[in-house]
């Protein structure tokens, strides 16, 4: 362990008491004097086509300023994907669109004095629709007789396999080795197919967005946004606004887990104050928000392994197809992600094929989501593991020790797979999972549990189940951030980063690491962050990203201001700079023990000699992105007789290199871990015939209250990353891809039966109990 | 929008008086309400100001007042009788926040399908007091089946006598803090190790509520070790129907209701043993 | 209608629709630390004190609250002097976006009112209309568990 006076230390999150207080504002929050309400109206069809639509009742109504339509709005292709330019997702998308392409698609916005009169008038607005054939079976999206869902002038603007006339949103076909001889060599083979189901983010806060134009005339467009940068730039594109015109802010955030790196809302309320130079405003409702906004998209993957009877995989192949509703957005990448963060895990296999595709079909939209992939991919991998374990007749603990990949090794799949083009090899320069394995191995009490079948209560029986996962730490020469510090007279420093805290207490621990560097207590560093005028360029939260990118070009700052401190201190102390040192806020001469403070040296530097601002801007992108590492254990309950389902305890053991924050490292993971509980047990969307969801709200779309809550545990493993700052690896999403496999794992292990498909509901599980008993 | 007012009466009488006019209705909680259409309404009634929010025992016998919440009920039977029935049913009912608008005569009105409150009151022979159109006192049952009963009449309270036997209350849901799929109540009284009275509710099936007299009548007068468990169960095969509910199909809410009934049996049996 | 409403111990005279919830009156006027995340009673986020009881403040007219004492997590404290529960929860990493922890501190509130040593199944069941997406509630009940010892301590 190192020795650290900032980094590895439970640092208050700095906003926390004034968001517990309720002081910290939001989106919804700002008040906009005689700001104009927007209201949306959607689709009640998968598929069809406005033939008319008549506005004029809707428009006569007093209060109603503008009602806004396909015929009336920029029609400009565009993503919605709030990703780095060129996006790797297909331009599909538009404002409002002559064509609706799912149940909850828009039609129209009406534009009114009050939210109440805009909801009103928008039940007066007439639309003939011509319904077109939906279709909501992904393994039926590319038929030769399926209709056409997106636009006939979707594109890429990358090169990448895009057949919109297909309904292929993305496409890859990767491998490498011999795969033919592989499963030849094999003694058996491992084939199943496993199915993960749809999830919604449930931030808390509803997306929301706001604008408003400043006294300079500038539009200003506050937003529940991960990628304010991203959000200008595609705003400045889609409406034709000078982008020097747009600032975009980032106000505080509810929550993110990739649903809000989207530019969904934000276009609406730019044009309706750009067009009426004035206010505006919307908020959605939950069930807007669950319908219309983004999801995790469903998967099927099959999945094929040749084993020896040694234990060695010969080969393997993973055929993967992916629903990612009515448009393409993050299409690509989502898809690229399922084979490169899950398939470099098993690099020792020496002959693998990643055939994946993403298509469209009319039901709601996906987007990115927390795992982004890999949480798929680890559905169907850590259960096919346990089953070939069972199979060799070996723990699975000690197989999955003999198969991961190791610090000082790669995988071609790092190579081959990038984000929407060609991946950039790297070494694995630190991992820990054999670690993480045994530290969670022995607080869940594997060995006393795994196979004993323990029966708590008659028909109660409860099983162990684990899994393994890794995610990366930003994308690899795609990813850059920038930062920029200055010194004020007392001594303390304003850190402005784009770097995007959307909840996770980021701007806390990007001050940690400076404060690191200057040696001084974190409460120094003021931290602003988010918004196009005064913060320099990050692409944003998403991706795992933050501590390891963002975190890197603060670091990379905070020595440039340092090094300009020591100069300053040089001139004053009279010595040369390589014999000072920092300590708390002073520079100190090693030999005579002579010292300045922070404040007198930024004093003399504003004030009286040789006179300049300490400040430094740094920018970084990753070459590499180091995965963190992960070891997940679930011990469940299963009703013999009912098929439900209880998880009694849950372990995470995470190797995520030096946690900067331990506090926030385990915050991020026990979220993850309720999260990735609840997809696989009690999330669910359902829709009915016509592809409507039917159960939008927290009522019926079911989520824990901590009643729900087994115990969670979680321990961070020893480790230091010598690529990160200070040692760091990213940890966000990597804990959300245990979870699900390892219920099923231990769902196995307590009563014999695989359960492929998620959710696993009490019906399914009674189902497949009725199976195997008989 | 039509004028929609409030009314705040200061006596039962004035409150009676109000229940005639069209499109107005009493406010309890207001947690039903709230969430349905409220275009409906000309205008609600507060009960605040009527005093009706009073729960006592008299010789046995339990009055709740109509906008007694779920919560005050808890509060008032939970310092009784730890037992209670109520007390096992509406603590699971919805969330503390809600619990603590939730109103006891809201709650017969309404009697949504998911009601923690109605198994108990129906096993408890429960009977309410109605002012208005309607005047009278009637059985909880005749009330959850004759919903006209309830139009242009204010639920002033409820009376039951106090049940102090064996309590059993299952609740089917997903999470906590959901929806119950169904519930199962169940009150039983023995005298030397056999069954003398025995109340078995089952609320959510097709028949929204329903006694399950072949259960009562299979346990009362006989000893567990008398009782053909699988013989009950399968007779009820066929008296249980249910829709697709929240936990599932309607053929798969079946076997867990038939599972729980059967729970609840030999937790009564080990009751009855304990108290030996 | 117009109303009379004591909020966080201020009397205010408001104008609102009879059918608008307490929780719109209070965010038009300025209390948005009450936060609408569901509108339908299951996330908490709205919480407030009505006479000292816990509610979803979107559940309840606010026609229904005139006259009432009404406390929102601002009433218990503020940025420089924060309640000893906004103060735990921040301290112990039970706030991470923050959106949900107004209404958690007004269930905390009211839970240790009436119980002020919890059993974590207390505490788990008190918070029973509360949501949280981030945290995996383990630092919340950390925090409530970390309030009460030192709200104990202070009244001692
Ligand atoms: C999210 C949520 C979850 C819930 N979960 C549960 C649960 O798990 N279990 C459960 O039991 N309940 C639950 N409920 C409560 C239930 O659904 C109803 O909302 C509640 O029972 C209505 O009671 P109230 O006092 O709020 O009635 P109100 O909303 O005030 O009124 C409901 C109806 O009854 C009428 N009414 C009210 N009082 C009287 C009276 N004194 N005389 C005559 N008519 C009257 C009204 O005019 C109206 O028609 C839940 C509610 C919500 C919002
Ligand atoms: S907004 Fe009131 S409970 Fe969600
Ligand atoms: S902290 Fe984000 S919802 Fe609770």
């Amino acid at each position: 362990m190192k020795k650290f006076k900032n980094v590895g230390k439970p640092v208050k999150k700095f906003d926390g008491v004034s968001l517990a207080v309720g002081a910290a504002k939001f989106t919804d929050d700002f008040e906009l004097k005689d700001a104009l309400h927007l209201s949306i109206l959607y689709s009640p069809y998968a598929h069809a086509e406005i033939e008319d639509i008549d506005v004029s009742e809707a428009l006569a109504v007093d209060g109603v300023v503008d009602v806004l339509t396909y015929q009336n709005v920029p029609q400009k292709l565009f993503t919605t994907a709030g990703q780095g330019y060129p996006e790797p997702s297909p331009y599909d998308s538009r404002i409002l669109d002559r064509k609706v392409r799912f149940v909850g698609d828009r039609v129209a916005v009406v534009v009114a004095e009050s939210k109440r009169i805009a909801e009103e008038a928008k039940k007066k607005i007439k639309v003939k629709y011509r319904v077109l054939e939906p279709i909501f079976d992904p393994e039926r999206a590319m038929d030769d007789d399926a209709p056409m869902i997106p636009d006939p002038e979707a594109h890429m603007i990358i090169p990448a396999k895009y057949d919109p006339k297909r309904n292929l949103a993305a496409e890859l076909d990767i491998s490498y080795g011999d795969l033919e001889a592989g499963f030849e060599e094999a003694d058996f083979i491992e084939e199943h197919t496993y199915w993960t189901h749809y999830g919604a983010h449930a931030m808390l806060e509803p997306h929301a967005a706001a604008a408003y134009i400043d006294e300079m005339g500038r539009l200003v467009v506050i937003s529940t946004t991960q990628v304010p940068f991203h959000a200008r730039r595609i705003l400045s594109m889609v409406l034709d606004i000078p982008l020097r015109k747009i600032r975009v802010i980032k106000p505080h955030l509810g929550g993110g887990f990739g649903g809000k790196q989207e530019i969904i809302l934000e276009p609406l309320v730019a044009l309706v104050t750009w067009r009426h130079q004035r206010p505006s405003k919307i908020v959605l409702s939950r069930e807007e928000v669950f319908v219309s906004t983004r999801v995790r998209r469903s998967a099927r993957l099959r999945l094929k392994t040749g084993v020896k009877k040694d234990g060695t995989i010969t080969a393997l192949e993973m055929d993967v197809l992916l629903n990612g509703g009515a448009y393409g957005t993050h299409g690509l990448t989502v898809l690229s992600n399922v084979g490169s963060k899950s398939l470099p895990m098993l690099n020792k296999v020496p002959a693998m094929r990643f055939f994946a595709r993403s298509v469209y079909t009319n039901l709601p939209v996906a987007g990115a989501y927390r795992g982004y992939g890999a949480t798929q991919a680890y559905f169907a991998i850590n259960q096919q593991i346990d089953m070939i374990a069972r199979k060799l007749g070996i723990d699975v603990l000690d197989y999955w020790k003999r198969i991961h990949i190791r610090e000082g090794e790669t995988s071609k799949i790092f190579e081959l797979i990038g984000e929407g083009r060609e991946g950039t090899p790297q070494l694995i320069t630190s991992e820990h999972l054999d670690e993480a394995i045994d530290l969670g191995a022995k607080e869940i009490g594997w060995y006393d549990k795994r196979g004993k079948r323990i029966e708590v209560e008659k028909d109660r029986v409860r099983g162990v189940g684990m899994a393994v996962a890794m995610q990366g730490s930003g994308i690899p020469l795609i990813d850059m951030a920038a930062a920029r510090m200055k010194m004020n007279d007392d001594g303390s420093f304003n850190l402005y980063v784009g770097a995007t805290d959307i909840g996770t207490g980021s701007d806390t621990i990007l001050a940690q690491i400076a404060a690191e560097v200057l040696q001084i207590p974190a409460e120094m560093i003021i931290v602003h962050s988010s918004d196009t005028d005064f913060t320099p360029f990050d692409t944003g939260a998403y991706a795992s990203s933050t501590t390891y990118v963002s975190g890197g070009a603060v670091k990379k700052t905070a020595e440039k201001v340092k090094e300009q401190i020591l100069k300053v201190a040089s001139e004053m102390l009279n010595a040369p700079m390589d014999s000072l040192f920092l300590e708390d806020g002073r520079v100190i001469q090693r030999d005579t023990g002579k010292s300045v403070t922070f404040s007198e040296i930024a004093l003399r530097s504003l004030y009286m000699e040789n006179q300049f601002q300490i400040e430094a801007t740094e920018s970084y992108v990753g070459e590499i992105s180091p995965p963190p590492f992960i070891a997940q254990f679930a011990e469940v309950e299963v009703d013999r007789k009912t098929g439900f389902v209880r998880v009694i305890k849950f372990v995470s053991a995470v190797d995520c290199g030096q946690p900067i924050n331990p506090r926030l490292v385990e915050g991020q993971v026990e979220g993850a871990v309720m999260n990735g509980i609840t997809w696989a047990l009690t999330e669910r969307y359902i829709f009915n015939q016509q592809g409507r969801m039917v159960n939008n709200n927290f009522g019926e779309y079911k989520i824990f209250t901590p009643p729900d809550m087994p115990e969670i545990v979680t321990i961070i493993v020893d480790s230091y990353e010598e690529t990160g700052p200070f040692g760091a690896k990213s940890v966000a999403e990597v804990g959300i891809n245990g979870p699900a496999p390892a219920i099923a794992n231990a769902i196995y292990d307590a009563v014999g039966v695989r359960l492929f498909d998620l959710p696993f509901t009490p019906e399914k599980v009674y189902k497949a109990l009725k199976t195997t008993d008989n | 929008m039509e004028e929609f007012r409030w009314y705040y009466p200061n006596s039962i009488e004035e409150a009676v008086g109000l229940l005639e006019l069209q499109g107005v209705v009493p406010h309890g909680g207001g947690t039903g309400i709230i969430r349905g259409k409220l275009d409906r309404y000309k205008g609600l009634i507060s009960l605040e100001g009527l005093g009706l929010d009073y729960i006592k025992e008299v010789d046995g016998v339990v009055e709740i007042g109509a906008t007694a919440t779920y919560h005050d009920v808890i509060e008032f039977c939970g310092a009784v009788c730890g037992e209670c029935i109520l007390v096992k049913s509406l603590s699971r009912a919805a969330s503390t926040p809600l619990r603590n608008r939730i109103t006891i005569g809201g709650s017969v009105a309404y009697f949504p399908i998911w009601s923690d409150l109605m198994g108990p009151l129906i096993a408890l022979d429960a009977t309410v007091s109605i002012l208005g159109k309607n005047e009278g006192e009637y059985p909880v049952q005749e009330l959850a089946r004759n919903r006209s009963l309830k139009s242009h009449s204010l639920i002033k309270s409820l009376k039951f006598k106090r049940f102090n036997g064996f309590t059993y209350y299952y609740r089917a849901a997903r999470t906590h803090f959901d929806y119950g799929s169904f519930n199962i109540t169940m009150l039983a009284s023995f005298d030397d190790g056999v069954f003398s009275d025995v109340r078995f509710v089952l609320v959510g099936s097709k028949a929204k509520f329903q006694r399950l007299a072949e259960i009562e009548n299979g346990l009362i007068g006989r000893a567990p070790s008398d009782v053909d468990v699988p013989g009950l169960i399968g007779e009820l095969y066929n008296s249980i129907e249910f829709h697709n509910t929240r936990i599932g199909s309607a053929e798969y809410t079946k076997s867990v209701a038939l599972v729980e009934i059967e729970r609840a049996i030999y937790a009564s049996f080990k009751a009855m043993e304990g108290e030996k | 209608m117009t109303g009379k409403f004591r909020i966080n111990g201020r009397e205010y005279s408001i104008e609102f629709d009879p059918r608008d919830t307490l929780l719109t009156v209070l965010r038009e006027n300025g209390f948005t630390e009450v936060k609408e995340g569901c509108s339908e009673g299951t996330c908490g986020a709205c919480a407030v004190l009505l006479d000292g009881k816990v509610v979803n403040s979107c559940m309840v007219f606010a026609a229904t609250a005139i006259g009432k004492e009404i406390i929102t997590s601002r009433g218990l404290g503020d940025q420089n002097n924060p309640h000893p529960i906004q103060e735990a929860f921040a301290e112990v990493g039970a706030v991470q976006c923050g959106f949900c922890t107004p209404g958690f501190v007004i269930s905390t509130f009211y839970l240790l009112q009436r119980n002020p040593d919890p059993t974590e199944d207390e505490i788990k069941k008190a918070l029973d209309g509360n949501l949280c997406r981030c945290t995996g509630y383990v630092k919340i009940i950390e925090g409530v568990k970390l309030a009460a010892e030192r709200m104990k301590n202070e009244k001692v």
